[in-house]
């Protein structure tokens, strides 16, 4: 037991892998927020008139509201004037090959293990890689473009597609929806826009990579994915962020909708700095993500491997509005030293003939707390809606704690709503049974810990899996319970 | 402004409080605790939908009322006796509109050795009451409004003491009646305090009234059993659906020591339970059974509380149900295991069936974790009647409202079949199918 519970503390102990910082010239706002920002932001990105008011409508109606405090962590008061709400890279470069990008930026992609070129080969991946708030470089665009469907930055996207952008934006989560969502509707500053038209079938992978850059910056992306009848997309988010000792607040907003027929498959693999041994530094990763079942046999699934952060707050969720529409979440959360997650689901069951399925599989290391919270409502015409829900907790050392706060409120008798959660360590027993196959101690735990992670794993694109386990072992390694 | 309103309400009952000063004095230790009580409830105010703890029960249609006090009355020997659980050998005690009433009830002169029965006022005169004034301490400010409002007016509360060794085989019965046209409020509390290696049972009965008018129950129960005490302790509500009822128990189990209850709600409006169980000692065992059977526009909601301090200690929890009508059955389940409370066994477990397309259900199953070498889990299911089992029964030759209905019995019976006296088992089992073919 203490020989394991040492090296679950060498695992455990292991430092963060993508911590650094590259030198980009970036232009900053001074500290805080005020209306004016709020204009000059848009001002900055050209922005119409209507998206302007739409950011100060979401900003007055932010003034009136209270930070939640209801999620179980823990935190310092954030000081909002205290945050930079704009940086961008000083020239937006435009290039037409990778030999023109700041070789600076290329080494930071390479630091990071997804050099854009090898990608494009190897993956078929189109990658919009995102530093800080200003899309740099887009990829793979033309061929999509035939296709017809629209991957690009959202301010891009403002400018090109604006009838869109104005029928969707805002159309799953409001800008009134919460705090955060308000924070981030009012003060945006990129994200990526993607459209799927009708019919058709997203050939590659959408992948966009979020790094953090400049330091006291929050950032503020806000994704939105339309896909229209008949039309399926899988997208990649990925993220990992420079070391740093200040706490850096991102909240971003994810919306997605999908019309008739059509299928959004989001997948997330979140690293970004989790703070020190004693929890200082660290993102604070407040998202609101939502997703939209709108259309008939429509289907939303969000996959997310939570590694980083020193507090997540996140609760990507699914409205089944359509009849026969199908919601799913697998998730995978790692907590190891301070770290704080309180991450889960909502599936609102409207429409008739709706399905959901949540996987939520929680592993806690060190000191840290990991809490499920999560709501299956069933609306009261929302016949035959099924749910199954599953949240199991994997406990690493005994200083950690995990919590299960699962909602279920059910208004229709014909649905059927299942939920069972369990908390456990890992047997000593298999890890007896590995040990004397002859697997080193280490590598026993991570055949058992990728085992009980595998149910959301298989859910994650090839790529993106290998890179997820990747994580998973490094977050960690030596860690046993 | 709802805060407004609720302290609105507050002021009826310390005007109902002052009424009630006015009319009995009971023993100085206890009126300085019903002070205390009293002037604590003052500054609070009553929970609202807002709150996190009540976010599926309201409680406005209950304390916007203003209620009086039960007045004291009797009823005949014959209605008792209807009333009672046949077969039961049990130490009856009866309440009428939540006085009580001794010539109704078994005489001092029959209860058992080993058994010590006082009322509240002079249990806590007496010596080793510590616990007992410590208790009645911290519920004067506790922060559930209902628990300091029982404090400040139980005035018929019961103190049980089950003598270091002493096996009590009769369960102790305690019967409220109510009657009479007035709508009232009644405080029952119950104290029992299991010594050492004792074995006890106790029942608390809640018998439906004639006619409509409402009245309010807001009872508080408080159990300690010490080192390998056995606690079997029933509560049978079947109160008219006009009838009001928040209820609060608390539980500490020192080690070695066995506490089952068995709480069956088919009656009620408004029905709210807390059971709260404390772990305070190493190897004990618990079991919370339930069973809520509500059609109409009944709403109960049980709130269930684990807490497990200590290492090396088993909680079992079975809750079932059926949710008929405009009924909403809520269920709150927290399973709470502290830091160092290593080789625990929790589990919990949920199950609704829903029947009726007005009805609704909120579960919240919650597992709170702080120790890594446990093993805890829970479930909940909400759902229907398997039709493939309604199917074969019905191929068997019965008919289809009698096959539904006997699967319904059947999965009841599950919680049923785990109380462990006979009669009362046969008791409730008559009861609940009752309620099934009078749907």
């Amino acid at each position: 037991m203490s020989e394991s519970m040492q090296t679950l503390e060498e695992h455990t102990s292991s430092d963060y892998k993508y911590g650094f910082t590259s030198d980009i010239d970036t232009e900053v706002f001074p500290k805080g927020l005020n209306e004016d920002v709020i204009r000059q932001i848009s001002a900055k990105k050209e922005e119409p008139e209507w998206l302007l008011e739409w950011r100060l409508k979401a900003y007055r109606h932010w003034l009136t509201m209270e930070e939640p405090h209801w999620p179980n962590v823990k935190y310092e008061p954030i000081d909002y004037q205290d945050i930079i709400y704009y940086a961008s890279p000083k020239k937006k470069p435009k290039y037409d090959s990778l030999d023109e990008v700041d070789p600076e930026l290329l080494r930071t992609f390479e630091k990071l293990g997804i050099p854009l070129e090898e990608q494009k080969v190897l993956a078929g991946v189109a990658v919009d890689a995102v530093i800080d708030s200003v899309s740099v470089t887009t990829t793979y665009k033309e061929m999509l473009a035939e296709k017809g469907i629209i991957f690009c930055s959202f301010s891009e996207a403002v400018k090109e597609h604006p009838e869109l952008v104005k029928k969707y934006l805002g159309s799953v989560v409001p800008q009134t929806d919460n705090f955060f969502a308000a924070l981030n509707s009012a003060v945006f500053s990129d994200g990526s826009f993607v459209y799927i038209p009708k019919g058709v079938r997203c050939p590659i992978e959408l992948s966009t990579y979020f790094r953090i850059n400049t330091a006291n910056t929050g950032q503020f992306e806000r994704t939105l994915i339309v896909a229209e009848e008949g039309s399926y997309v899988s997208y990649l988010e990925g993220c990992t962020a420079p070391m740093r000792d200040e706490n850096q607040l991102h909240a971003a907003v994810v919306e997605l909708i999908a019309l008739d027929d059509a299928y959004i498959k989001y997948s997330t693999v979140q690293n970004w700095y989790p703070g020190d041994e004693e929890g200082r530094g660290g993102i604070y990763n407040f998202v609101t993500k939502r997703g939209l079942c709108a259309g008939k046999r429509s289907r939303i699934s969000w996959t997310q491997v939570e590694t980083g952060s020193a507090i997540t707050w996140k609760y990507p969720s699914c409205i089944l509005k359509g009849d026969d529409s199908i919601g799913e979440f697998y998730s995978v959360a790692v907590t190891n030293n301070r770290q704080e997650a309180d991450t889960g689901t909502k599936m609102i069951h409207i429409g008739k003939n709706t399905r959901s399925t949540i996987v939520s599989k929680g592993i806690s290391a060190g000191r840290s707390h990991n809490s499920y919270r999560g709501l299956v409502k069933v609306g009261k015409r929302a016949e035959n809606a099924h749910n199954f829900s599953q949240c199991d907790s994997l406990l690493m050392g005994d200083k950690c704690g995990a919590h299960t706060f699962p909602y279920l409120e059910v208004e229709n008798n014909t649905a059927k709503v299942e939920h069972e959660a369990t908390t456990s360590k890992i047997g000593e027993d298999q890890l007896f049974y590995l040990q004397q196959r002859g697997l080193k101690e280490e590598d026993a735990i991570n055949m058992i810990v990728n085992g009980y992670c595998k149910e959301v794993f298989q859910e994650l694109p090839m790529e993106f899996a290998a890179e997820a386990q990747k994580l998973l072992a490094i977050s960690l390694e030596g860690s046993v319970g | 402004m709802p805060t407004a309103i609720a302290s609105e309400h507050i002021g009826h009952f310390i005007e109902l409080y002052e009424k009630a000063k006015a009319l009995s004095s009971p023993a100085p230790k206890l009126a300085a605790l019903q002070d205390k009580a009293a002037a604590h409830l003052e500054e609070m105010r009553f929970p609202t939908r807002r709150d996190e703890d009540w976010k599926y029960t309201s409680v406005r249609q209950i304390v916007s009322q203003n209620w009086a006090l039960g007045k004291a009355t009797t009823l005949s020997p014959e209605h008792i006796e209807n009333a009672a659980i046949k077969d039961l050998d049990d130490i009856r005690f009866v309440f009428v509109n939540g006085q009580f009433v001794p010539a109704l009830s078994t005489p001092a002169s029959q209860w058992p050795q080993g058994l010590t029965i006082k009322s509240l006022a002079d249990a806590l005169e007496g010596e080793d009451s510590e616990w007992l004034s410590a208790k009645l301490e911290a519920h004067a400010m506790h922060d559930n409004p209902f628990v300091v409002m029982n404090t400040a007016f139980g005035q018929n509360g019961w103190y049980m003491e089950v003598q270091k060794g002493a096996v009590i085989e009769k369960p102790v019965h305690l019967m409220m009646f109510s009657t009479g046209e007035e709508a009232f409020v009644q405080f029952p509390q119950l104290w029992v305090h299991a010594q050492t290696g004792s074995e006890f049972s106790v029942m608390e009965h809640y018998l439906p009234k004639e006619g409509n008018t409402p009245h309010f129950t807001c009872a508080v129960s408080c159990l300690r059993l010490e080192a390998n005490a056995h606690v079997h302790h029933y509560r049978l509500q079947r109160e008219s659906d006009t009838a009001f009822q928040i209820n609060f128990c608390e539980v500490e189990q020192e080690r070695d020591s066995v506490y089952s209850s068995y709480a069956t709600d088919l009656g009620g409006a408004i029905v709210r339970n807390n059971q709260n169980v404390l772990l305070e000692q190493s190897n004990t065992e618990t079991h919370l059974n339930g069973i809520y059977l509500i059609n109409g526009e009944q709403h109960v909601d049980n709130q269930t509380f684990m807490d497990h301090a200590v290492p090396h200690c088993n909680s079992n929890e079975l809750y079932k149900g059926i949710v008929t009508g405009k009924a909403r059955g809520v269920f709150n389940g927290k399973v709470l295991v502290r830091p160092d409370a290593q080789k625990t066994n929790a589990f919990q477990q949920n199950s609704t069936l829903l029947l009726s397309p007005d009805a609704i259900m909120d579960a919240k199953p919650q597992l709170e974790i702080f120790a890594d070498d446990v093993k805890c889990s829970h479930g909940a299911t909400i759902g229907q009647l398997d039709e493939s089992a309604v199917f074969y029964l019905r191929s068997r030759g019965l008919p289809l409202r009698e096959a539904r209905t006997l699967l319904q019995f059947a999965f009841l019976g599950e919680v049923i079949s785990n109380m462990p006296h006979e009669p009362v088992r046969n008791f409730v089992e008559k009861l609940v199918h009752d309620k099934l073919y009078n749907h």
